[in-house]
């Protein structure tokens, strides 16, 4: 018992570390990249990637954490990031149990539609009613923000995979 | 649906959904930075520096080798911009030379409306002893003839001895076979210029036939005579410097520094025609 919570305990060290490199590469000046305004989003791969290969504490509770990580180098209000990112979290992982099979598309297309609602949502309370601005420029940042997110967001879920089989092994 | 509202991972969720709500209320109010973003800064900041700290030296030295192409490049091209600078200020130079060459001729042209010019370049020089001759980048197709005087607006300097279809010879005024008919300016004296072995080594010419008891100081201007209708009357030959006793004691002759280098010639204006004034 004192065992499986010691793993327990360390898994969610290595899961909160490698959050905070994610932050870090998606956001620090050598790694950092913008296309048509937008910029890389890591978490919402890795938070759904937990939610498959985990479960609905690890993926809410670490996803809570990477809202309050990405609000570090934002201007959005804290909490907000943490409020999505850990509602998803649970949200997917329950559904995933009740529903899907572990399987890393369906991991890889959790982080995307997390990541499309997440821009969305923010394209429509903030950037459309506050600044008007236009759907197409609005669809762009979408559209950027997928592509500098997903081809890294991949690999981020096959790491999450990956994690969670060797702790599985270790504990068997 | 009661055992989904009932069950634990419903009741984490709206737990973490109150802390979040928590959080932004509490940024909301609070003057920024809350201590939860400086935690989180603190905990970012160390790996951030690293990161940069790499990226920046793996980007610096893969930009040592794209730096080193692109100074390549650009120093080709400013070398292609320099030799085309060098271009324009020896064309500059020519065209202020020119320039002011055109200034003289024009001068001259209003000074002595009597003459008909053509203006040449010097082409090459050939001192060689007592032979002072030099070629220009004129000839017969531009209406030069044997026998037509060659001055500049400073004087006289020879005369043609030869003319090819676009090039021509000039025998200088201290070549050894030149005599010219001349005026004492001052005193209105006939005398004749002329070359002179010794002489035309310093670059000067002898001015002969002058008796012994002619009006002849030195300083005096010598100017043609335009006697013989060779050349026009009035050039400026030169300006007596000595006046010695010939050896036989009959008469004198002087020393004349022409009034033109003709050892730093570079353009010279050919007098294709002019006016025979009495």
């Amino acid at each position: 018992m004192h065992k499986q919570k010691t793993g327990v305990l360390i898994k969610c060290l290595v899961y909160g570390a490698l959050a905070v490199v994610l932050l870090v590469l998606q956001s620090s000046r050598a790694t950092g990249v913008s296309l048509w305004t937008a910029s890389a989003n890591f978490m919402p791969f890795l938070v759904a990637a937990l939610a498959l290969y985990e479960n609905p504490y690890m993926a809410g509770g670490v996803g809570f954490f990477a809202g309050l990580l990405l609000s570090v180098h934002s201007s959005t209000i804290e909490g907000l990031a943490s409020f999505w990112l850990a509602i998803f979290g649970v949200a997917y992982s329950y559904l995933a149990e009740l529903f899907f099979r572990n399987n890393i598309v369906l991991s890889i297309l959790g982080g995307m539609g997390c990541l499309a609602v997440g821009e969305l949502c923010k394209y429509v309370f903030y950037y459309m009613l506050v600044h008007g601005v236009g759907f197409g420029a609005g669809m762009l940042t979408l559209l950027g923000s997928l592509i500098l997110s997903v081809p890294f967001g991949i690999l981020v879920c096959y790491i999450v995979r990956w994690i969670s089989r060797k702790f599985s092994e270790d504990e068997r | 649906m009661r055992k989904l509202f009932k069950s634990k991972i419903f009741i984490f969720g709206l737990i973490l959904a109150v802390l979040a709500f928590g959080v932004m209320i509490y940024a909301f109010v609070s003057p920024s930075p809350t201590p939860i973003s400086n935690l989180m800064g603190v905990i970012v900041t160390p790996f951030e520096k690293a990161v940069n700290w790499v990226g920046d030296g793996v980007g610096g030295f893969f930009a040592y080798f794209k730096g080193y192409d692109d100074l390549e490049k650009e120093n080709e091209r400013l070398w292609d911009r320099i030799a085309e600078y060098e271009q324009m200020e020896a064309d500059y130079y020519a065209a202020i030379s020119e320039n002011e060459e055109l200034r003289k001729l024009a001068q001259l042209k209003q000074k002595r409306s009597d003459l008909t010019f053509e203006m040449c370049s010097v082409v090459s020089v050939v001192t060689e002893g007592y032979t002072s001759t030099f070629t220009i980048n004129r000839g017969t197709a531009d209406g030069i003839s044997v026998g037509d005087c060659v001055m500049t607006d400073a004087g006289f300097v020879g005369y043609i001895s030869s003319a090819g279809l676009k090039s021509a010879e000039v025998i200088t005024l201290v070549n050894i076979e030149t005599k010219i008919a001349c005026l004492v300016s001052r005193t209105r004296q006939a005398v004749v210029a002329e070359g002179d072995f010794v002489l035309s080594a310093d670059g000067k010419l002898k001015l002969s036939y002058i008796k012994n008891d002619a009006d002849l100081k030195v300083g005096d201007i010598i100017e043609t005579s335009g006697a013989g209708e060779n050349y026009p009357k009035g050039i400026i030959v030169g300006t007596v410097k000595e006046i010695k006793s010939e050896s036989h004691g009959i008469s004198q002759y002087a020393i004349i520094e022409p009034s033109v280098d003709i050892y730093k010639l570079t353009t010279v204006f050919v007098v294709k025609d002019f006016e025979i004034t009495e």
